[in-house]
């Protein structure tokens, strides 16, 4: 395990337009550990998320963030005419994971298994075929999860991963989770959803400070 | 890279674009060149084709939307740290595509019982202007493909019965024999074929007249041998298109749909080839804008030239103008390349 | 300000389109792929044009052959209209009134004198307008102005040899002996060449 922290945060301020939305924050996540950011409807949970995985800049305060990040959405969009298993395809294709070492062969290989292991984890292989469409909306969570955890990220971002997940699902996420050991996890939901089981570290959005 | 490739070149097909394209060449190559049903012409067989990019341009418009609908662009902002996988492999996706149509359009010339053109020429009228009885000067309407020639049907009853044969000089001082009774056939020389125009002198007090509305230029047809090779120059042409087309979606950000419009109403524009004359007549603000447009941009319509008189510009493209005309598309794919930091 | 740029680039990309659209619209050029509904056009326009071969339909014939060059620039399908409507349709075979075998031939002629300058290969053009003005119309109209035009598109026709596609030694060589015949001559000459040409046609046919 790295000594260095995976994602870190100091002071960190977000704004929306010219409204401060949250912040100072701060947090430290290693390799293999599990944050909790939770806090009430509008304290900024959902800006947090994007400015860690860079889709839009802190307004002050020092980031540290990895390159390969996994994000699992609140709200998820699918190519709903693909079926999971070409939209995996064509996700490892975009890259994230270390392509610099190794022969095509190898790195065929290396998708395909990443590919199975994803839908075994999730759950998901008995639809892999199936187009997304067609699936319910606790399939599609599962989806979201396994789409997020594909290619290894170094950290897996999850906004409110309990939505819509039967108790089949949220045992397959805690499985998954348990299986990440080189990767950070950083949950995101409202207080008193029950996620609190999922990760020991929780950043309260009020208080800010872990 | 290469489930990206066949993922979006799966998109760009839908679940009938293989069958509708294999049922559209059939029937463009029955509609061209059936013993009984068809036109006999290459140039409209090539008409018939490239309609298989304009599709390909559409499509790739919509798709883009479709999956920029879907999340993509998170997903490649937060799995590819460079971006440029996404836009090339859709790039790739298209070219192929593109190319596959193209080369697929070659099979039924081989396998049905087709009557192909070969080599052969076509006729153009000629616009002559009779400057005095010293000059002839013909307006060719731009450049010429090489291997033209002007055949004149020239007037020799004014003349002495006794001169049958005569020199026609052009300004260059170049001679050839005019004969009583035979067309005449002046070979376009290369500064002749860059300029479109030609003027040419008959023999002082000869008493030679040119038949003016019987002067026409011959222009050499290709035979579809070389339909690979003029399919090859609409790749040329549409490819660059399409580097734009993902530029404007990508790094301008508009509706793919809307980008693909743009793009099509660029490729016509530079596809077109105004008549020499709309220049000299008095225009609309419409048409004269249009005509400022076209001359900012490259000339390479000669690449897009399809339909039954595709031989007047075949081979008319210079290659300054289509390096340019690659350059632009080359800058316009690293444009689709390059990701904008975010807001 | 950095929200606003995409905004303003759509909005820049929409007025270009809007502008092109409406040019294309009021047909100031054309759009790409134009040419292949051009094509199916004119395969069509030729489809008609048999059709109106074999009900007779000598108008139609005249007009799909004359759409079929204006969206092709292939003249064969008009040159063979006005063979039939000026040549055959006034023809005796036809058994017409006068009046209509002579409203044909100068159907036929006019059709001839109007397309003669965008005919591609407009020479045949002119040996066809040459037998309809002095074999069909002038014994008909008794008109000096037919057989004057006859022979004057007869001489055009020499002076080319007959055409790239068609030269013939004999036609060149006749236009040079029409050279050296004397100018009062030369009218004479020339249809004693039209009437030769037609026996030999006629010789031709019997065979």
């Amino acid at each position: 395990m790295s000594a260095n922290p995976i994602l870190q945060f100091e002071q960190l301020v977000l704004s929306r337009g010219k409204q401060r939305v949250a912040g100072p924050l701060d947090l430290s996540l290693m390799a293999g550990e599990r944050g909790l950011v939770s806090g009430a409807n509008g304290s900024g949970k959902t800006t947090l998320v994007l400015a860690i995985a860079g889709l839009i800049k802190p307004t002050s305060g020092r980031l540290e963030r990895p390159a390969r990040i996994g994000l699992v959405p609140q709200e998820p969009d699918f190519p709903l005419h693909l079926s999971c298993h070409s939209y995996f395809q064509q996700l490892l294709g975009l890259g994230g994971r270390d392509h610099s070492s190794g022969s095509t062969t190898n790195k065929s290989t290396s998708s395909n298994q990443q590919l199975s292991q994803a839908l075994q984890l999730f759950g998901l292989e008995d639809v892999a075929k199936r187009p997304i469409g067609e699936l319910s909306r606790g399939w599609r969570q599962r989806l979201n999860l396994a789409r997020g955890w594909l290619s290894e990220p170094s950290l897996l971002i999850l906004d409110e991963p309990q939505t819509a997940l039967d108790p089949d699902g949220m045992a397959a996420l805690t499985a998954a989770l348990a299986s990440l050991r080189q990767t950070a996890v950083l949950i995101v939901a409202p207080a008193g959803v029950g996620c609190q089981n999922l990760a020991p570290l929780v950043l309260d959005l009020s208080g800010g400070r872990v | 890279m290469k489930f990206l490739v066949l993922g979006f070149a799966r998109e760009m097909l839908g679940r009938w674009g293989l069958l509708l394209l294999t049922a559209a060449i059939f029937t463009a190559a029955q509609l061209s060149f059936d013993a009984q049903l068809g036109d006999a012409s290459l140039g409209s067989y090539l008409a018939y084709i490239s309609l298989w990019a304009v599709v390909l341009l559409f499509r790739c418009g919509w798709v883009l939307q479709r999956r920029r609908a879907a999340g993509w662009p998170l997903e490649e902002q937060l799995r590819d740290p460079h971006g440029y996988r996404a836009p090339l492999a859709e790039f790739l996706a298209c070219a192929l595509l593109m190319a596959f149509g193209f080369l697929a359009a070659l099979v039924p010339l081989g396998t049905l019982p087709l009557e192909l053109p070969q080599d052969d020429v076509a006729l153009y009228p000629v616009r002559c202007q009779i400057e005095n009885d010293q000059t002839w000067v013909f307006e060719l309407e731009g450049r010429v493909p090489s291997g033209s020639e002007l055949l004149l049907t020239i007037d020799w009853s004014a003349g002495s019965p006794a001169k049958q044969e005569l020199p026609i000089t052009n300004h260059a001082g170049n001679a050839h024999n005019a004969t009583a009774g035979e067309i005449f056939h002046w070979p376009l020389s290369p500064a002749e074929l860059a300029a479109g125009r030609v003027s040419l002198s008959p023999p002082m007090g000869a008493g030679l007249r040119v038949f003016q509305p019987l002067a026409r230029l011959q222009v050499p047809r290709p035979g579809v041998h070389l339909l690979l090779r003029l399919l090859g120059a609409q790749l040329l042409f549409f490819l660059p298109l399409l580097a734009l087309l993902l530029a404007l979606a990508r790094f301008g950000r508009i509706h793919a749909s809307l980008a693909a419009w743009a793009v099509f109403c660029l490729g016509s524009l530079v596809a077109y080839r105004p008549p020499p004359r709309l220049a000299d007549a008095g225009l609309g603000l419409l048409a004269k804008t249009v005509l400022l447009c076209k001359q900012a941009l490259p000339a390479v319509e000669g690449l897009a030239t399809s339909g039954h008189r595709f031989e007047r510009l075949v081979g008319t493209t210079t290659l300054p103008a289509i390096a340019l005309w690659l350059m632009l598309g080359t800058l316009a794919l690293l444009l689709a390349c390059k990701r904008r930091k975010p807001r | 300000m950095n929200a606003i740029k995409p905004h303003i680039f759509t909005l820049v990309v929409a007025i270009w389109v809007g502008f092109v659209s409406l040019c294309l619209l009021l047909q100031t050029f054309t759009p790409l792929g134009s040419e292949a509904t051009n094509s199916a056009r004119s395969w069509w326009t030729a489809r008609r044009f048999q059709q109106a071969d074999a009900e007779q339909d000598l108008l139609g014939l005249r007009d799909f052959g004359a759409a079929y060059l204006s969206r092709t620039g292939d003249g064969t399908l008009l040159d063979f209209a006005i063979y039939q409507i000026g040549f055959s349709a006034s023809g005796p075979s036809m058994f017409r009134h006068p009046s209509d075998a002579l409203d044909w031939a100068l159907i036929g002629s006019e059709a001839g004198d109007s397309y003669l300058s965008v005919l591609p290969a407009p020479w045949p053009t002119l040996q066809t307008q040459a037998h309809i003005l002095v074999e069909r119309a002038f014994p008909l109209s008794h008109n000096p102005a037919h057989l004057a035009n006859g022979l004057e598109a007869l001489s055009q026709w020499m002076a080319s040899g007959g055409g790239p596609n068609q030269a013939s030694s004999l036609t060149s060589a006749g236009y040079r002996e029409f050279l050296a015949t004397a100018l009062d001559d030369r009218p004479t000459y020339l249809l004693l060449r039209l009437s030769g040409e037609s026996a030999l046609e006629s010789h031709e046919s019997d065979r």
